[in-house]
């Protein structure tokens, strides 16, 4: 069981580099909008639902490999092939810096897949509230 | 019933080793993703997965099927594939399972190891080959 003082240390390390997801977020979560529109909601909220109750990063890999393999709509704009580079590479990167940063933390360990699950959950989180936003400015037709 | 301490060396292994053997078996094996039966393939791996003794069942007799030129296209494949299972329940045995049991523990309890990972691996090579088919080689 991780000491509590390491488990806040690593829950505000998740926390910070979150907020630096909203550009990327923000950009996927639209292409998310453009391939899916919004009659597709169901499969946004099956990668929600894939993030929160993984218990391995592969499990959300094979999924969104998976989907992007066989819905069309998953690669128009090619925000599913961006999703899974953005969740394989750049959130490793980050949990790797969030590893080295606090002390006691090991990538290659139990709690290093539990820091890049939690990135993940915060990012596919983020991805959802900007679909939904992309999508009810589509269904008013209006600009954002 | 596994412990926790075995669960979390299967999930590490899931995530690591298995995936980055997936990932290798997928690209040495791609050709395979072109053929028309492939798709077929995929799915019965998938079925047999979480069953050790059904998945090395299936292999085998998919092998056996090579040789009687059934399955020509897959002849590299399924051999491939044998060779990692037999590395899987290697592993399970070795890392796993307690020395000093009688052979049907050893047995069931390397079954039981060798099931989790086995279908971690078939599931993860199963993912790669289908995107390497649809989404990289279409682009």
């Amino acid at each position: 069981m991780m000491d509590h003082k390491l488990r806040m240390r690593m829950l505000r390390q998740v926390a910070l580099r979150a907020d630096k997801f909203y550009e990327e977020a923000e950009a996927l979560g639209k292409k998310a909008a453009d391939g899916l529109k919004d009659d597709r909601r169901s499969q946004i909220t099956r990668l929600e639902s894939i993030a929160n109750t993984a218990l391995k990063t592969s499990d959300v890999f094979d999924f969104i490999k998976t989907r992007t393999a066989r819905h069309e709509e998953w690669r128009r704009g090619k925000w599913g092939p961006q999703l899974l580079r953005f969740v394989t590479r750049d959130l490793k990167s980050a949990r790797d810096a969030i590893c080295s940063t606090v002390e006691g933390l090991e990538s290659d360990s139990a709690e290093g897949i539990e820091v890049h699950l939690m990135l993940i959950r915060e990012f596919v989180g983020q991805l959802a509230a900007h679909y939904e936003y992309a999508c009810a400015f589509q269904e008013e037709g209006g600009d954002q | 019933m596994l412990s926790e301490e075995d669960r979390t060396r299967l999930r590490l292994l899931a995530d690591g080793t298995l995936y980055d053997d997936a990932m290798e078996f997928a690209r040495e094996q791609k050709r395979v993703a072109n053929d028309g039966q492939f798709g077929h393939q995929i799915q019965g791996l998938k079925e047999y997965a979480a069953d050790w003794d059904r998945l090395t069942r299936f292999v085998n007799h998919q092998n056996d099927r090579i040789d009687r030129e059934q399955l020509g296209a897959y002849r590299s494949f399924y051999r491939a594939l044998r060779e990692k299972l037999n590395g899987i329940g290697e592993t399970a045995e070795n890392e796993f399972v307690p020395k000093g049991l009688t052979k049907n523990e050893t047995r069931e309890l390397t079954s039981a190891y060798a099931s989790r990972m086995g279908s971690a691996f078939i599931r993860h090579l199963a993912a790669e080959m289908l995107w390497q088919k649809e989404v990289v080689k279409n682009g």
